[in-house]
């Protein structure tokens, strides 16, 4: 067997094992995937949440004033904002809220950790939310964020479901669908203690986690992530819930999409490459199955463009012949196994999507999610490759 | 925390996505044995017509009365002919497939068409060229450079359908082949003859149009 039959069986069987598995998850774990620890209307521990915010005007008066329609005890929160150096009227904004007790900080421009770590300083809370200012939560999340904490004291931090508004933008929409995919699995992911991320939009923290952990990595194009796989790295407990909501705003341009996910991809490889020695018996399921796994479907992308180069420039010229008798014309086996492994995901898509019984998506959409947005993927992996050659600096 | 390594998911992931592999590539092969079945049903097809002229051409040995039917039916076969050749060899080349008893009978195929084209050429004049490659499809990395070559050579000139080109596979277990290869005296592979003349190795496209022109003052 030559190299290029080797790299397509080695891709057509690892996606058939990765639908398999995420099967298996789900049935393993069905029962638990709806139960949530119910919510104590006395546990009200002082909760302080950090905005950093960055050229923010258009949204920081929406993400404040949801923040202080939480239905928990005003005086049991403390709501900071890091404006870092905004060139707009991001501090004039947050500023109107003060007279509700918002405390609003200004600092020199110096990313999103820093302005997190800034936050983390002043703040009093026995727990710590980080929020995106260009994100709004609805009044119960945050207790239903908290109720994960009270009888297990080994969890340290606890994702929301974030959502996306239904919108007449195709492309937000195929953000909504990733959207309820990325919830649906970071769920089932926290059940086998293998949550990756604590995402920017409400996530919570207990307080000393950072006191154990340190504060967040300011030099990180994902600090989100990086702070979670420290936390992985101590064997302390991420949960995540379905329930607790928090909408946040996409990019709305192909454009503005591009640059972000580039910018998380990025960040994301270098943050794996750097917790690369959690790939041991150590890190149970984490450490042997969800890093390695980040490698290989990283690998395996370039494998894919590879192998769809070679098929290009390897075509044969007699192939132009017998072109429209060609299309027709015997299978590579392989490809049937990937297509068990395609008809698995669309299934996978549709369970998905049904799960979420007041999230409606058009047919269109979901189509287009199938056939062309998740090939962008292979665009930022390229981009990811020319900006590391390129050395280009972070930013927000 | 005590982490949890789930051993049983790995292990039943991996006895089902064998499975579904398995079954996959199980079914991806019954999929081109259908398609070399069929493929085999046209290249018996095709060796019965070319059987039916093969008849007539030497029933009829000293009659040049036919030669436009001859003519006719021989470059309609020819088109077939590589039709099938190209197949056999997509089926070969991109998609894994292969069958040794289905390429014997193909290359059988061939030699019928080389043996009454000259028989026509002979008896009614007709200005056919002759390309015979030989080549491997396994241990032979020029030959698949060769064979583009030969083709790129063929498509260069206006009356391509004058110029035959029978390509044959050292690599499998025919007599045929291995007749003709002792006949051409064919010791290297790849190996273009035309008229007269054996190339060994990769020929250029030029020398090769030069030859494919010059291979009727032969």
């Amino acid at each position: 067997m030559d190299l290029v039959h080797a790299l397509n069986y080695f891709v057509a069987f690892f996606s058939v094992y990765v639908v398999v598995f995420y099967f298996l998850l789900l049935f393993t774990y069905k029962k638990n995937y709806e139960e949530e620890p119910p919510i104590d209307e006395n546990f009200t521990p002082l909760v302080s949440i950090i905005v950093p915010a960055y050229n923010e005007e258009k949204y920081i008066g929406k993400c404040l004033q949801t923040l202080l329609e939480l239905d928990y005890p005003k005086d049991k929160l403390d709501i900071i904002v890091i404006n870092d150096g905004s060139t707009d009227l991001t501090e004039e904004e947050a500023k109107k809220f003060e007279k509700y007790g918002v405390r609003v900080v200004t600092q020199k421009n110096a990313g999103k950790g820093a302005a997190l770590n800034h936050g983390l300083k002043i703040a009093k809370g026995e727990f710590i939310v980080t929020m995106d200012a260009d994100s709004y939560v609805l009044p119960k999340t945050l207790k239903q964020l908290l109720a994960f904490f009270k009888d297990d004291p080994e969890v340290m931090a606890v994702t929301p479901a974030i959502k996306i508004r239904p919108s007449n933008s195709l492309l937000v929409e195929l953000q909504r669908i990733e959207y309820l995919m990325i919830i649906f699995s970071r769920k089932l992911l926290s059940f086998i203690d293998a949550v990756p991320v604590t995402p920017g939009p409400f996530s919570i923290f207990r307080a000393s986690v950072f006191k154990k952990v340190g504060g967040f990595d300011e030099h990180n194009l994902v600090e989100d992530q990086e702070i979670a796989l420290r936390i992985q790295k101590h064997h302390f407990k991420i949960r995540s819930s379905v329930k607790a909501e928090v909408y946040t705003n996409p990019p709305e341009t192909i454009q503005d999409l591009i640059k972000q996910r580039v910018r998380w991809q990025r960040g994301g490889v270098r943050n794996y490459w750097n917790y690369k020695h959690l790939i041991t018996p150590e890190y149970g399921d984490f450490g042997l199955f969800f890093v390695p796994l980040n490698f290989i479907t990283l690998a395996s992308f370039f494998i894919v463009l590879g192998l769809m180069i070679n098929a290009i420039v390897n075509t044969p010229y007699y192939v132009s012949y017998i072109f429209i008798e060609s299309i027709g014309m015997g299978i590579n086996p392989i490809s049937v196994p990937l297509f068990f492994a395609g008809l698995a995901s669309v299934a996978w898509l549709a369970l998905v999507l049904g799960s979420f019984k007041n999230e409606k998506v058009g047919i269109i959409p979901i189509i287009l999610y199938y056939f062309f947005y998740w090939y962008l993927m292979l665009c930022y992996n390229l981009l990811l490759v020319y900006k590391e050659l390129k050395h280009e600096k972070f930013s927000w | 925390m005590e982490r949890k390594i789930s051993i049983y998911l790995y292990v039943i992931a991996f006895i089902f996505a064998s499975i579904l592999f398995a079954v996959g590539v199980y079914v991806g092969t019954l999929i081109n044995q259908n398609v070399m079945s069929s493929l085999a049903s046209e290249i018996e097809e095709a060796n019965t017509k070319i059987s039916n002229i093969g008849v007539l051409l030497f029933l009829e040995d000293q009659n040049s009365n036919f030669c436009s039917f001859y003519k006719e039916e021989l470059t309609s076969f020819d088109r077939e002919r590589e039709k099938l050749g190209y197949e056999l060899s997509l089926m070969e080349d991109q998609k894994g497939y292969s069958s040794p008893e289905i390429k014997r009978k193909y290359m059988v195929l061939q030699i019928q068409s080389l043996l009454f084209s000259k028989k026509v050429q002979k008896l009614c004049g007709e200005d056919y060229r002759f390309v015979l490659f030989f080549y491997d499809n396994v241990n032979c990395t020029d030959c698949k450079r060769q064979g583009e070559i030969i083709l790129k050579a063929r498509d260069s000139f206006s009356t391509k359908d004058k110029i035959k080109i029978y390509a044959f596979d050292t690599g499998i277990n025919s007599s045929v082949v291995h007749s003709l290869m002792k006949e051409y005296n064919v010791n290297a592979i790849p190996m273009t003859i035309i008229g007269n003349y054996s190339y060994v190795g990769i020929v250029s496209l030029e020398e090769l149009k030069q030859a494919m022109k010059d291979a009727d003052r032969d």
